[in-house]
């Protein structure tokens, strides 16, 4: 299982190797091998997961470190998506996405991995539902502020179709997003209701979502409403995400509450 | 048609958005339900009282925040009703704003109508009330009996002695650790590094000095000790007992004379599930029984029972979240609106 693991981190790591020798050989293949290594560190992870509910005989998603390799896993899968269905518009991202999947593999590796068993309030069907929508919710959020951040640092015209292109998976990277955010919520909610008999305690996790929900929602509304598009979007994405980030990560450690077992 | 207009419009739902956005910032970083002097202790003394007499120590319950949530209402029912024929055309906008404005609708049913509270039983015990949140006791138009609880363990507590030796490394200070062997009480455990045999008298989950000697307060494992005796051929006949501690291993880990020394470990085994089997009498006539566990409640006459924690100084005692809240059909209608909206307007983006 963790050989699955240590040639993800390889396959990321030659992601970004295949671009940067592409470069420095001028080759055009540079991406398409980025592209490639992606997406075996992809089913590297895939395996890793699988192998981990198996041998755990439940959803590997009850700790702060299965849920952050779920995430790394959702952020990789949907910008693989994205590129399938874009052709090659966004292939040059694969590298800065290589980047962002290693740097968090690095942060996840110092954190407690041993399988445990669940706590009573987590044996539920829900558990899976709940956490893997919110995670593939915040891997495509994440994946928005990727492409926010590259935007922000590109130079005006040289690069107009590739903004262009960034700019449309900016906008659908957070609708993606929002709409699993909200359905990761509302599962929420309805297991909450069946586990306590109340789907709203304004318990500190939930209120932090709602915060980060109500400000995509906002973000969402100004574009449509007010024409908030190109750097002004890029902007809220970034910021947004900070949001994301204080809700999954600083609420566990900085407040507790009935989701105090995620920080685990 | 002003006002429509104004409780319509755009601006008026960014303006509530950063203040509904303020709200639950205020809600998510101050502690909410503590005490005055928590509060003066935090902030000042004059930061304490002032964030009192704002309601932030009870944000989400503030007269204010019932105030922002209704104008939140006013401005979907508002959008919906004047945009009614742009919003046809754009069926999945409207659906998502039905959905919102069902949620504000369900709130207020639940503030209105809702009863929640706990229902503390003991096996045996008979109950028509129980604690509401509200801090007022709850009628209920039956009673409830605690036939059984249980807890299940994923796996049981475990009693360990670790056999310490002083570090005889000169610049080392400390001890290590010789031998881990797990013992059962009632048993002789033999201890392969010393040679040596121990006879585990008794446990003691909860030791105390009584009147008669070492005792348990309680079955609570609070303080745990064991008492040990040397046996086997070699021990001494008229030994005595000694004590191992649990929480305090420097207190009477035992020494022997080759400068070897015993530590109890106590392992408390890991909670799998606990659950209660209720039942629901009428003028003390059995009309329900049910197994209750986390995750898996029973309803009975529109009221939900839900296992919800337990006491581990005494084993015959449950308690029990009690809800009636006749704002779910709402709310759960409300979600199934905003999210097939969504789906609606998104997927039209998406493609």
């Amino acid at each position: 299982m963790e050989i699955s693991l240590k040639a993800a981190f390889v396959f990321y790591g030659a992601a970004m190797a295949a671009t940067l020798l592409g470069f420095l050989l001028n080759k055009p293949w540079k991406f398409k091998y980025s592209v490639l290594a992606l997406l075996a560190a992809w089913l590297s992870t895939t395996y890793h997961i699988g192998a981990r509910w198996y041998l755990a005989g439940r959803a590997p998603l009850s700790n702060q470190y299965e849920s952050l390799i779920f995430l790394i896993w959702a952020f990789v899968g949907a910008y693989l998506l994205f590129k399938h269905f874009s052709g090659r518009e966004l292939e040059w991202l694969a590298p800065w996405t290589a980047v962002v999947a290693l740097l968090s593999m690095g942060g996840a590796s110092f954190l407690e991995s041993s399988i445990s068993p669940l706590v009573p309030a987590l044996q539920s069907n829900w558990l899976l539902i709940h956490v893997s929508t919110v995670m593939t919710g915040y891997g495509a959020l994440l994946l928005s502020f990727l492409g926010a951040a590259v935007f922000s640092f590109m130079g005006k015209a040289e690069h107009a179709d590739k903004k262009k292109s960034l700019e449309s998976l900016v906008y659908r990277a957070c609708l993606v997003g929002f709409w699993l955010l909200t359905m990761g919520i509302i599962t929420g909610a309805v297991w909450a209701n069946s586990a306590w008999g109340s789907y709203w305690s304004w318990d500190p996790k939930e209120t932090w979502s709602l915060i980060t929900w109500l400000y995509y929602a906002v973000a969402i509304h100004l574009r449509r409403t007010k024409g908030w598009k190109d750097k002004k979007f890029a902007s809220l994405m970034l910021w947004g995400f900070l949001l994301v980030m204080f809700t999954y990560f600083g609420v566990n450690y900085l407040m507790s509450g009935l989701h105090s077992y995620g920080r685990s | 048609m002003k006002l429509i207009n104004k409780l319509a419009s755009i601006k008026f739902f960014f303006t509530l958005s950063a203040l509904m956005l303020i709200a639950f910032l205020l809600g998510g970083v101050i502690p909410q339900g503590e005490a005055l002097e928590a509060y003066q202790q935090m902030f000042g003394r004059l930061g304490g009282n002032l964030v009192v007499a704002l309601r932030f120590n009870n944000v989400f319950s503030s007269f204010w925040f019932m105030a922002l949530m209704a104008g939140g209402a006013l401005n979907m029912v508002a959008c919906t009703v004047k945009q009614w024929k742009v919003l046809k055309l754009r069926p999945g906008v409207f659906l998502s704003h039905v959905g919102v404005t069902l949620m504000f609708f369900g709130g207020a049913v639940h503030g209105l109508f809702a009863v929640r509270g706990i229902m503390a039983l003991e096996t045996g015990q008979v109950r028509s009330e129980f604690d509401g949140d509200s801090g007022v006791s709850e009628a209920l138009p039956f009673e409830v009996t605690l036939k059984s609880f249980q807890i299940h363990y994923w796996d049981q507590e475990k009693h360990i002695i670790h056999v310490l030796k002083k570090c005889e490394d000169p610049g080392h200070e400390g001890e290590d650790l010789v031998e881990s062997v797990e013992v059962v009480p009632g048993k002789d455990a033999h201890f392969a590094s010393t040679g040596a045999d121990l006879s585990v008298l008794n446990f003691y989950p909860n030791f105390s000095i009584g009147n008669e000697g070492p005792m348990t307060v309680n079955e609570a494992r609070e303080n745990p000790a064991l008492a040990i005796k040397p046996a086997g051929a070699k021990a001494p006949k008229a030994a005595k007992a000694s004590y191992l501690f649990a929480n305090h291993p420097d207190f009477h880990g035992v020494q022997t004379a080759d400068g070897l020394r015993y530590v109890y470990e106590y392992n408390p085994g890991r909670v799998k599930q606990f659950e209660s089997r209720i039942a629901f009498l009428e003028n003390g006539v059995e009309k329900l029984e049910k197994l209750i566990n986390v995750n898996s409640p029973a309803a009975y006459k529109g009221y939900r029972f839900y296992q919800s924690g337990y006491d581990p100084k005494n084993p015959n005692y449950s308690s029990i979240q009690v809800s009636k809240d006749p704002s779910v059909f709402f709310i759960y209608a409300g979600f199934a609106a905003l999210m097939i909206g969504l789906s609606m307007a998104f997927w039209k983006e998406m493609k």
